[in-house]
Formats: structure tokens, sequence, C-alpha cells
């Protein structure tokens, strides 16, 4: 049922959005995906056919905030994916 | 009095530096600055370009609480901090950090935390690239245990 999803914008930052190909998308979840859901959702999209995303490797930031993958999305949020910062 | 910017043109540390004056009007007993300079050997190889990637917004808020650490850690009366991203090459600034305290033992050690912390905390990417490779990096070792050493 389409009210049972939702569609959020997620950004790609740094070699992810080089392997990707792609600064940033939109992608339809079911209502109460977790960050983990939607990661494994970004690999079945764009990694079915390699290695190019290790999940575990990732960070993932909700409203510029960094988050833990069982964090639960909202449609309004505003969802970064990057690996871990290099620093300054 | 703090200031964090994150911007792909070149800085003048003298103009910070004056600017940084103007605002205490005569309140500082010592202004200690800070420029990092892009090194053209790296671990690995002689670099040729360094990118750097930020998050807008992210970045600026992750600086901004590096500051505001350190501003619960000594007492100063300013800190500004300048990062530079996109395209540099070596010799290039690609960061500054002015502190002013009334003495100069806070602006001293809080400059050292802001610039370790900077290396570690700050949402930054790099990618260097050496003898026609681009690779992006990741923290050193030593940046993370400088930084940790601050964690007591």
């Amino acid at each position: 049922m389409r009210s049972q999803s939702i569609t959020i914008q997620v950004k790609f930052f740094a070699s992810l959005k080089e392997s990707l190909g792609v600064s940033q998308t939109n992608l339809t979840v079911p209502v109460e995906s977790t960050v983990d859901m939607l990661l494994r959702k970004i690999q079945d999209t764009y990694g079915k056919d390699s290695q190019l995303i290790d999940i575990s490797s990732l960070r993932v930031a909700v409203n510029q905030q960094m988050v833990e993958f069982d964090r639960v999305i909202r449609e309004d949020d505003e969802i970064a994916i990057f690996p871990p910062i290099t620093g300054g | 009095m703090s200031s964090v910017r994150v911007q792909e043109e070149d800085f003048s540390l003298h103009d910070e530096w004056q600017a940084c004056r103007d605002r205490l009007a005569g309140n500082a007993g010592a202004v200690v600055s800070f420029v990092g300079l892009v090194r053209e050997r790296s671990n690995t190889g002689n670099v040729s370009r360094l990118y750097l990637e930020h998050y807008p917004g992210m970045t600026e808020t992750s600086i901004e609480q590096i500051v505001v650490k350190a501003q619960q850690r000594w007492s100063l009366l300013d800190i500004v901090v300048i990062h530079r991203v996109g395209e540099l090459q070596p010799e290039d600034q690609i960061v500054l950090v002015i502190i002013a305290s009334a003495h100069r033992a806070d602006a001293f050690a809080a400059c050292e935390f802001v610039m370790d912390l900077l290396k570690t905390e700050a949402v930054f990417w790099k990618k260097e690239t050496r003898d026609n490779e681009s690779v992006w990096i990741e923290s050193t070792l030593e940046d993370v245990s400088r930084s940790q050493e601050w964690q007591e």
C-alpha cells in the first residue's frame, strides 16, 4: 500500500559518492524503516553486481547528527551516508 | 567570541589577526595563531594535489563543537577557525586557527587542542593525488592518538 511507504532524499559523500556515481538520490522505503534497512535498499539498488558498498564501513548522519543504524527514518529527515571522516 | 568559516578561497593571516586584534580592543595578553600547509611529502609518496570535500552545515557544526570544547576548557577571549576545501596544492594554506586569551598558556594549549581535534573530529574527507593516482585517505594513527591524549 502506497501510504505505507515514504520517499526520502539521501546524500552521499566522498568515496561512496564516487562509487555510486551520484551525489544524492530519492528512495522509497516502508514507514518505520531503520537506517540499516535503508542501507540494504541502497546496496540492492546500486551494488547488486559488485562489492561497491560495504555497509559496515559506512557512517550515517540524520539531520546532520551521527546516528546508529537502528535509528528510525522519517520523511522529512535529512539523511547523509559517507565513509569515515578523515578530519581536517 | 568565535568565528568558524569553511571556504574554498585562501585567507590572509595578517588580515584575520588584525580583525581579531580590533575585536579584542586591548583585553588580550596573548594571541596565538597557527597556519597549516599542504605538505608535498606524505607517508606514501609525493602529493601533487589534495582535494577536501565537506558536508555544508555539518562540517561547520563539527568545528563549532570543537571550539565550544576549547572554550569550556580554557579561559579564551576569541577563537577564529578558517578551513579551506576543494582543490589544493602543496604549500597552499589549508587551515588557520587564531586564539586570544588574557594569558599565553591558555592560548597556546587551546590552539594545539583545536588543531588536534580538527584532525579527527571535523567532518572532512581528503583525497590525495600522488604519482598520477588519486586515493581517499584515512585519519593517521598519530592524529587519532594525539586527539585521544586530550580526553584524559
